[in-house]
């Protein structure tokens, strides 16, 4: 696999206490891509061995996808393919009207262990024929007329029983239903390389639409993520069913599988370890943005006033927090303005109604360098904007994490892509198709984990008790890795933002800036006094936000007081603006009303 | 002039970044208070395919007055007069200080999709309408067509 190297970078991002894990993950991943490899070559070899080269195999495979096209497998004639020298042509020159020769490579789950398989339908004639000049021994090799049939038509029963009891007794053995059994039993997966139609165009969602149609709809409920079961096609009649387990391919399987699934068990590590520090880091940043009433001995939010007219402009005291003249800093404004930013870069995901969702690695990676940017621009990143030591160093801790989501992107893209190379270098060399639930590795994980293998008995409570272990098997992808670095980024949306109040959150639905002094109506919404004097002068009753009649009965009652002090904890600066502003709007509508309207000079 | 308050600017702003579908909303250089407006015609209404110029002017006193608003395209409509007055609650007694340009638009283009020939403004569109409305609807096609449609 080839994220060697980006996993190199990651590495430096990651705090100490994870690094250990990831040096030993790393080394296992390159011992893993040289297994791999081998083990393609013992596919191959395997393969080879029983006589299917992948050519062969690609004929067979070809001829059973082309039989469900035409519907009737006999339509195809010998010198359409002129390329095709040997099996095929053989077998439809031995069998005299059904010569189709059918394989499926198809996967099926033994006790959590994922086991391909390769399905073959030889026409009985053609057995026959075979079985009469083989005797039923090992004459495959050496025989000179078509030494492949031979030899896999040896390896699972040497004597040609009558069809219907040899069917019966490879079902037994290997546990699967019936492949000539009645519709809607069986539940073998179908892997074709290219799709028919009853396939879907080999789009997985295509094919979930097809199974849906077909299917009866519980079944479809119950196994959501199946995207291509389907019933195996019914083989011609008179042919003969031969089950070919492949050791060197379930190994593979099995190594990708288990590579997939420690790789979840180090995902998990890397999460567990940036939650742990982003909860370090939101008490770090909870102590350095503290509200008013912690840095200010002259204000206690717990007072409550008895009069609201007492509470005037200048009565409050923000200045010894946007300034340096108090007993204990707070970087709260600072902050407030550092996640503002942050919100507005939407770095990694977009929350735009046009284009939500997550980002591309290049765009994320610009805007995150933009908000660094803007960040040290303002001089939010030094001592002009943080006074405080301990916010410079949270600063930094907030962008490291914010990079090692970024790095685990690539990480995940590295992956996807390297398993994508592995079984694209696997479909190639054996000529075995690519398991379709591998063909887009970039979709949701959960949507993967069911994909792979077979459901070993067709009964609707057998299906449905499976379900549950099927689930954990058989996932190839691990559910979480597709969603990780989203699953981060909400950590810190819920984590870290709200530790510092936004104003949107207190602002008046009226005029839109903060809802001081805030006034709660007896339908309760929220408002501020100022608005809701002027709507009491036009004589407004109804409340603006539900059309109670709220407005005119409001009094001074009605003040919110455990809100504005929180108000002017929070948000002293913005308090004090507002209040100064209600003031003189309130005189300039006083004077209004005498008839002294404007700043016009009344000359006398 | 007094200066504009912080909701006409904040709201202006967002308009500009992210304008309701099929509608645009943009204020006068020399008046912040005045706005051009363009509303499409719904799709599956009469007056698909026109795009209907507006004016929207927001008084001294909004947002405790409402907005207003007014048809500068011809437009046959039971609820919209020869003049481009619109009849609609919101823009009346129903007003709310909790309402905004933006809703107002939306309620406009809603109008268009649900022509109401019981609450009339224009009387004789809305007798049409109800008397013959297959009849009335073709003449609100042409009218679009006539007169919204450019080029």
């Amino acid at each position: 696999m080839h994220f060697s190297k980006t996993y190199s970078q990651l590495l430096l991002t990651l705090p100490q206490e994870l690094q250990d894990n990831a040096i030993e993950y790393r080394q296992a991943t390159i011992n893993l891509e040289l297994q791999l490899k081998k083990l393609i070559n013992k596919v191959v070899l395997e393969l080879s061995s029983l006589g299917l080269s992948p050519a062969v195999l690609h004929d067979l495979l070809h001829s059973c996808e082309q039989g469900d096209i035409n519907g009737k497998g006999k339509e195809r004639q010998v010198g359409e393919r002129p390329d095709d020298g040997g099996l095929v042509a053989q077998i439809s020159e031995a069998g005299p009207s059904r010569q189709a020769t059918k394989a499926v490579y198809e996967f099926v789950e033994d006790g959590g262990r994922i086991e391909p398989r390769l399905r073959l339908w030889v026409s009985t004639a053609s057995i026959e024929d075979d079985a009469a000049t083989a005797s039923g021994s090992s004459v495959g090799a050496e025989s000179d007329d078509d030494p492949r049939v031979a030899i896999f038509l040896d390896k699972p029963e040497s004597k040609p029983p009558s069809p219907d009891s040899d069917n019966v007794r490879t079902e037994e053995l290997l546990l699967v239903s019936k492949p000539v059994a009645q519709k809607g039993q069986s539940l073998v997966w179908s892997l074709q390389k290219k799709s028919g139609p009853i396939f879907g165009s080999g789009n997985a969602w295509d094919s979930l639409v097809g199974a849906a149609d077909s299917d009866d709809s519980l079944e479809t409920l119950a196994h959501p993520v199946e995207l291509v079961r389907k019933q195996v096609p019914r083989p011609p009649v008179g042919s003969r069913e031969i089950i070919i387990p492949l050791t060197s391919d379930t190994a593979f399987f099995q190594l990708l599988q288990g590579a997939l699934q420690s790789l979840t068990v180090h995902l998990d590590t890397v999460k567990a370890g940036f939650i742990h520090n982003l909860q370090d880091l939101s008490t770090i940043i909870s102590k350095t943005a503290r509200p008013r009433s912690s840095v200010s001995h002259s204000f206690k939010p717990a007072s409550s006033f008895s009069d609201p007219s007492s509470i005037s402009a200048g009565h409050l005291m923000p200045k010894s927090l946007v300034h340096h003249s108090m007993d204990t800093k707070s970087d709260l404004y600072a902050w407030r303005e550092i996640f503002q930013l942050y919100i507005d870069s939407e770095v990694f995901e977009s929350l735009s109604e046009r284009s939500r969702g997550e980002r591309s690695l290049d765009e994320t990676e610009r805007r995150l360098s933009e908000f660094a940017e803007r960040v040290s621009n303002r001089g939010l990143g030094d001592s002009r904007g943080l006074k405080l030591k301990e916010s410079r160093e949270a600063l930094e801790k907030f962008l490291q994490l914010n990079l090692l989501i970024l790095n685990l992107k690539k990480f995940q893209y590295a992956n996807s892509e390297a398993a994508r190379k592995i079984l694209k270098k696997h479909a190639k060399r054996t000529a075995l198709p690519i398991p379709s639930p591998f063909k887009r590795l970039d979709i949701p994980a959960s949507t993967l984990s069911g994909f792979m293998g077979v459901i070993p008995d067709s009964s609707k409570a057998v299906v449905l008790a499976r379900e549950k272990s099927y689930h954990d098997t058989l996932s190839l992808l691990p559910t979480t890795t597709a969603s990780l670095p989203h699953i981060l980024v909400q950590a810190i949306g819920e984590t870290l933002i709200p530790i510092i109040p936004h104003i949107d959150d207190y602002s008046c639905l009226i005029c839109t800036s903060i809802a001081f002094k805030p006034i709660r109506l007896t339908c309760g919404h929220l408002f501020c006094v100022r608005c809701l004097v002027k709507m009491q002068k036009r004589g407004q009753d109804h409340c603006p936000c539900c059309r109670a009649p709220s407005v005119l009965k409001a009094n001074r009652a009605n003040v919110d007081w455990a809100l504005l002090n929180f108000m002017q904890d929070w948000f002293p600066v913005e308090s004090e603006e507002k209040l100064r502003q209600n003031e003189r709007e309130a005189a300039k509508e006083e004077l209004e009303e005498l008839g002294l309207g404007d700043s016009r000079c009344i000359i006398m | 002039m007094a200066a504009l308050p912080k909701r006409i600017i904040k709201e202006t702003e967002r308009l500009n970044k992210e304008a309701p579908d099929g509608i645009t909303a943009e204020p006068h250089e020399d008046n912040l208070r005045y706005f051009d407006v363009t509303i499409k015609g719904p799709g599956g209404s009469p007056f698909e395919g026109g795009t209907f110029k507006l004016e929207l002017f927001l008084p001294e006193d909004y947002p405790m007055a409402p907005p207003k608003v007014r048809f500068l395209t011809k437009i046959y409509h039971p609820n919209i007069d020869r003049l481009g007055r619109i009849c609609l609650d919101i823009l009346k007694d129903k007003w709310s200080p909790a309402l905004q340009i933006r809703t107002v638009l939306l309620s406009i283009q809603a109008l268009l999709s649900s022509p109401n020939p019981d609450d009339p403004l224009a009387t004789d569109v809305a007798k049409h309408y109800k008397e013959n409305e297959k009849e009335a609807i073709a003449q609100s096609q042409e009218w679009t067509r006539k007169y919204a449609v450019a080029g």
